[in-house]
């Protein structure tokens, strides 16, 4: 059997891939809780992300490693305020409203946590495995940076606000993905808050999407290829999604073969086994959650969960949706 | 040009005012109470019949997807702007359907959807205590004491989302859970965790949430 990094490469050039690849999206949370780690030490230090990260793609055995460690790292950077937890995900106290500006390194805050673990990750495992390293897409960091309620309302009233905080944000952004891409990592974009289900297609159109087209942009003169990940129902959005010019597409918890649809059978598309099925599920709803989207996605598909795996996600549920790919033969 | 009687005048400026809020327009809301007032039409009547039917609407129209968060926002802003102007001249504790705590339990500061369903719950003409974000499960009893019909709360963080079942055994300790019907909502949470909280209610949106109170109260 080909190594995962070739079985990737493989199937963003084109080609029939057997075993399909698989990344149930564990990220920092659930592998600082199999690791028993408390989450702080890994959202705080690249060695120990590093760690945990690796010590979850090997338990597991998967085909990605993804560095995450939680939503408001480069928001954190560039200034905003966060409360920290010991066992669960940072919260935001206070936007930057004034004053907000791009970091001056991409290792700026915990940036260089980021690109820390990123680097150690591609030098434990790089050979093997391609390691993508989450970024926000700057509609969300954007979001962050001045409260999310002022910038959904300036959207609508003042543009130009926030057109200027989608600016700084960008710029940053260029500035992480370059940091990224010379760690050796390949840039993953998240944007939770441009999400279908938060706002609609026409605002999507003008205040996200030409920013994730220039993000993408600047990455791929880079040298890199990336994709991206938004939550929640981006039916209304998905036709709009491939003018990113991105190369996968990751898809949250809606109909498979909608999306597949939508999107055309060549993109790749990442998914999307309900994240809530690792929780509560049994291991046979995630088997056959997980064989019904290779059914529907075709043989462009990633197989993978619809978000990231939660932090209390059944070990045994994890484990079944690698299975699923380990066994499936086009 | 004929005439047109009082009531008929009103009927069309309600209609004015409740559009208003449909097309988010704060300023136009701002003249159109104003007018209103100066006219003769009731207070609780511009409150009833104007912002909090167009803010109804909105609600259809959210959960028809045709709005979406942004506009919701600036309905409520648009919505609080006439109501600043109405509520000096609203007869005392007129009329309310009922009483709703609403608060996000503590560890979770994520307050934007419980401020959504503020707005809707105050709109479909129920007296709203705001309990905030991060709050601690004696003040969420405290304000059950207090007297509250409904005490809604809301959790966006699955580590957060035990402190509500915290809450209502609290209620339970203190003797005062028959004394008021609890609803929970949030991204993470669902119908399940509710029942199995003991909660009386769920809903998955903030027009689905208004339903609830509607329905635990009926």
């Amino acid at each position: 059997m080909e190594q995962a990094r070739e079985r990737l490469q493989s199937l963003l050039v084109g080609d029939r891939v057997e075993p399909p690849v698989v990344f149930p999206i564990v990220v920092a949370n659930h592998a600082a809780r199999i690791s028993n780690v408390p989450l702080i030490s890994a959202l705080t230090d690249g060695e120990i992300l590093s760690e945990v990260l690796y010590y979850a793609y090997q338990f597991y055995n998967y085909d990605l490693i993804m560095v995450f460690a939680d939503v408001f790292v480069e928001a954190e950077a560039m200034g905003c305020r966060l409360e920290f937890f010991n066992d669960e995900p940072p919260v935001m106290v206070e936007p930057i409203v004034d004053g907000a500006r791009v970091a001056e390194s991409g290792r700026q805050g915990r940036m260089a946590v980021i690109v820390d673990a990123t680097s150690r990750l591609v030098t434990m495992a790089g050979k093997e495995v391609a390691v993508l390293t989450s970024l926000k897409g700057p509609f969300s960091l954007a979001s962050f940076l001045s409260g999310p309620e002022d910038f959904f309302a300036s959207l609508l009233v003042a543009p130009e606000r926030a057109e200027f905080f989608l600016r700084l944000a960008l710029e940053n952004q260029k500035v992480f993905a370059r940091e990224i891409i010379r760690a050796g990592g390949v840039p993953f974009i998240g944007d939770p808050m441009a999400s279908g289900s938060v706002i609609s297609a026409d605002i999507f159109a003008r205040f996200a999407l030409p920013y994730l087209k220039e993000l993408v942009q600047a990455i791929h003169n880079s040298g890199s290829w990336t994709g991206i990940h938004i939550c929640g129902d981006t039916s209304g959005i998905l036709s709009l999604l491939p003018e990113s010019g991105a190369e996968i597409f990751s898809i949250d918890d809606m109909n498979l073969s909608a999306v597949r649809a939508q999107l055309g059978d060549d993109r790749v598309i990442m998914g999307n086994v309900p994240t809530g099925l690792f929780i509560d599920g049994e291991v046979a709803e995630v088997k056959k959650a997980g064989v019904d989207c290779l059914e529907k996605g075709g043989q462009r598909m990633i197989l993978a969960s619809a978000c990231d795996v939660p932090a209390e996600a059944r070990v045994e549920n994890v484990r079944a949706l690698v299975k699923v790919a380990e066994e499936w033969r086009w | 040009m004929e005439k047109r009687d009082e009531p008929a005048i009103s009927a069309e400026l309600l209609t004015r005012l409740a559009r208003a809020v449909v097309d988010l327009q704060p300023a136009l809301v701002i003249d159109l109470c104003q007018q209103a007032l100066k006219e003769g039409v009731a207070p609780d009547v511009a409150l009833n019949q104007g912002l909090a039917k167009g803010m109804r609407q909105v609600g259809e129209k959210f959960a028809a997807r045709e709005y979406f968060v942004p506009e919701v926002l600036l309905a409520a802003k648009a919505m609080y702007a006439g109501f600043d102007i109405l509520k000096e001249h609203l007869p005392q504790k007129q009329g309310y359907r009922g009483r709703v705590a609403l608060g996000v339990v503590q560890g979770d500061i994520h307050d934007i959807g419980k401020n959504i369903v503020k707005v809707m719950v105050q709109a479909a003409g129920f007296e709203v205590i705001d309990l905030g974000r991060n709050v601690p499960v004696e003040r969420f009893v405290a304000a059950v004491r207090n007297g509250v019909d409904v005490l809604g709360m809301s959790s966006l963080m699955t580590t957060t989302m035990p402190n509500m079942a915290k809450v209502v055994i609290a209620l339970e300790r203190a003797g005062l859970r028959n004394r008021v019907k609890v609803l929970v909502g949030g991204a993470p949470v669902t119908k399940v965790f509710a029942e199995r909280i003991g909660a009386d209610g769920y809903a998955d949106d903030a027009y689905g949430a208004v339903k609830e109170v509607e329905r635990v109260l009926k």
